[in-house]
């Protein structure tokens, strides 16, 4: 991944601090420095070396006095480098305040003041972001502050070099770089697994009985009532919440229920196994479920000894050492910086929700009388047309995030995704799905590329929250009668260690490998479940 | 002798700090062996002794410690160890 890093002061220092972070996550980078003062002209001039180095990320950092001194020219730069790096993801520093101010007790009571001055600078720059989702701000006021300002601010270094950091300043705001690059390439762990004794409120339920729980909106028992809050704050981010407990199940599900001052409920649980098995094996179970796979699973409890069996049965699941007090699960939790996301979108937003749809269709599909009935039950329907432009961040997600019906494997960005439909002339198709429980949203992509021998699927993705009951056929048929009617495509699949599913799938279609192409073809018209109903959008 | 023991450590800060082979990096090592220890360099050096040895040098003497005789001096000075 390259980086051009373009600063006002000097940040030299930064790139082999990040490095090493990134090596952990596996993650290689190569850096464009700009030199000492050079960062406008890199930004401005076509033929400058950042331009030339063609950067997939680029950070703007610049120092509160020079933006204050300068605010026209601040203001325009961060406009300026989304034009100046049209495919790049622009990361700018918001402004941070570190010298002491003249007005002191004056600072926000005087029309002159550096504090409203900065303010003011940040809240457009955050404007800049929410017009445009290549340019995300990094609070970096948030690191200088929760670190200290005189912990992480050197004038000494400052004025003997420009360097406004000092180590452990450095090291947080590399920390942070390399946290927003991974949410960048899109890790980004799915589903929290929780404890409910001494994670979600205090006590012991199986002791104490429901009366006897700590969980309240005052005094200790808001420790548990605020981390609550947070959990629903993730579940609103698209993370699911799941309950893995050691607890007769009945007076679990009854204290969720009756418990005053929960803030999570049933329909923000998206499973949840409250039984006396042992706890890797619930979490397993869970992963099946769900149909995701463990390394997106979080696991928190308060006990070092369950935390101890998971970490050695299940080692992709992340199992961190949960904090003593509950007063520190807030922090600890968002410490983690394994949720983090550049941007939201309207799947992630409601699949909270969407999994207890799927929760409660499943329940529901223990009361049917066979498996064609139950989906004809479900009245499925599956809507298939082009890409809009502003949804190709939905489509780089599921590049991202599918694994099972994935059938190359490759995860895109949006940049990527961009280039490849207005440079290379690539068709990109959605899939939406609905039925009488809920609305799916957009569930699936096509990327068809264009050959000599006629458009070759180059991407196949479904959800997995979709598959076995018809979506698939549809998406075939539809792809097939909107790219190439009467004709049929060719399809590639790269086999992954996630994808057997797909191929299973694409062989029962009647897609044949073609030995000489490597290309995977089919002849026959396919053939649609009697009880799926399909809308195709001409493109 | 606390010079044995700070040695390494600040060899380490060098090391790192100038992405150099650590054998570059002797006892008498002083500024001008080194092509890679420049300006920035300097600071960056400086600044990793620092968070080394938990050590805040005056403004005015950094820009003098030029060597890893000078540096060791004022880790020791500092009472950092």
């Amino acid at each position: 991944m390259k980086i051009a890093l373009l600063a006002s002061t000097t940040l030299d220092m930064l790139p082999s601090l990040a490095d090493a972070l990134a090596r952990a996550h596996g993650l290689s980078l190569e850096w464009y420095v700009a030199s000492f003062g050079q960062y406008e002209r890199e930004v401005l001039d076509p033929a400058s070396g950042a331009r030339q180095f063609a950067p997939d990320v680029v950070l703007l950092s610049i120092d509160a006095d020079t933006a204050a001194r300068d605010a026209k020219s601040f203001r325009a730069l961060a406009s300026q480098a989304l034009v100046s790096f049209p495919t790049a993801t622009i990361f700018v520093h918001n402004l941070v305040l570190t010298a002491p101010d003249v007005l002191s007790l004056l600072e926000w009571n005087e029309p002159e003041s550096n504090a409203r001055m900065v303010a003011q600078l940040n809240l457009e720059l955050s404007g800049v972001a929410l017009g445009s989702d290549r340019l995300r701000v990094l609070d970096l006021d948030r690191v200088v502050r929760s670190l200290g300002i005189q912990a992480v601010c050197s004038p000494r270094f400052s004025y003997l070099g420009k360097i406004p950091f000092n180590k452990l300043g450095l090291q947080a705001i590399a920390g942070q770089l390399v946290t927003a690059i991974n949410a960048y390439r899109g890790a980004r762990r799915k589903v929290l697994v929780l404890d409910l004794d001494g994670t979600l409120w205090g006590g012991v339920l199986g002791e104490d009985g429901i009366e006897g729980l700590r969980l309240s909106n005052d005094g200790e028992g808001k420790a548990f009532y605020d981390f609550q809050q947070l959990l629903l704050k993730l579940w609103r981010s698209g993370i699911l919440l799941t309950i893995c407990s050691k607890n007769d199940e009945w007076l679990g599900l009854e204290a969720i229920r009756t418990l005053r001052f929960m803030v999570l409920h049933d329909e923000h649980f998206a499973a949840h196994r409250i039984n006396w098995e042992p706890k890797a094996t619930n979490i397993a179970e869970l992963a099946e479920e769900l149909q995701l796979g463990l390394d997106s699973f979080v696991f928190l409890d308060d006990s070092a000894e369950e935390r101890a069996l998971v970490r050695a049965a299940l080692p992709e699941v992340l199992t961190p050492d949960l904090p003593k007090d509950p007063s520190e699960y807030p922090t600890f939790l968002m410490g983690l910086n394994c949720f983090e996301t550049l941007k939201l979108s309207t799947e992630d937003r409601g699949r909270g929700a969407l999994y207890v749809q799927e929760r409660r269709r499943r329940y529901e599909a223990m009361g049917a009388v066979s498996l064609e009935e139950h989906l004809e039950s479900l009245q499925t329907r599956v809507r298939i047309r082009a890409a809009h432009p502003s949804e190709f961040g939905r489509v780089a997600q599921l590049t991202q995030r599918t694994n099972q019906f994935n059938t190359t494997g490759i995860r895109r960005t949006v940049d990527e995704l961009r280039s490849l439909a207005d440079v290379d002339g690539w068709q990109v198709l959605v899939c939406e799905a609905s039925d009488r429980f809920g609305d799916y949203g957009l569930v699936g992509s096509a990327l068809v590329a264009q050959s000599a021998d006629g458009p070759i699927v180059e991407g196949f993705l479904l959800s997995c929250r979709v598959l076995g009951r018809g979506v698939e056929e549809a998406f075939v048929a539809a792809t097939e009668s909107l790219v190439h009617p009467g004709r049929g495509v060719l399809l590639r699949f790269v086999s992954t260690n996630r994808n057997a599913v797909a191929l299973k799938k694409l062989v029962e279609l009647g897609f044949v490998l073609d030995e000489k192409t490597g290309l995977f073809g089919r002849v026959a018209p396919m053939e649609l479940p009697k009880w799926i109903e399909l809308e195709t959008v001409s493109l | 002798m606390p010079h044995d023991n700070i040695f390494p450590r600040i060899q380490a800060c060098i090391v790192d700090s100038l992405k150099i082979e650590p054998g570059r990096v002797t006892q008498e090592t002083r500024q001008e062996d080194l092509e890679e220890w420049d300006s920035i360099g300097h600071l960056t050096i400086v600044l990793s002794v620092e968070a080394e040895f938990d050590a805040s040098f005056q403004m005015e003497d950094i820009p003098g410690m030029t060597s890893v005789a000078i540096l060791t001096q004022h880790v020791e000075a500092s009472g950092s160890v």
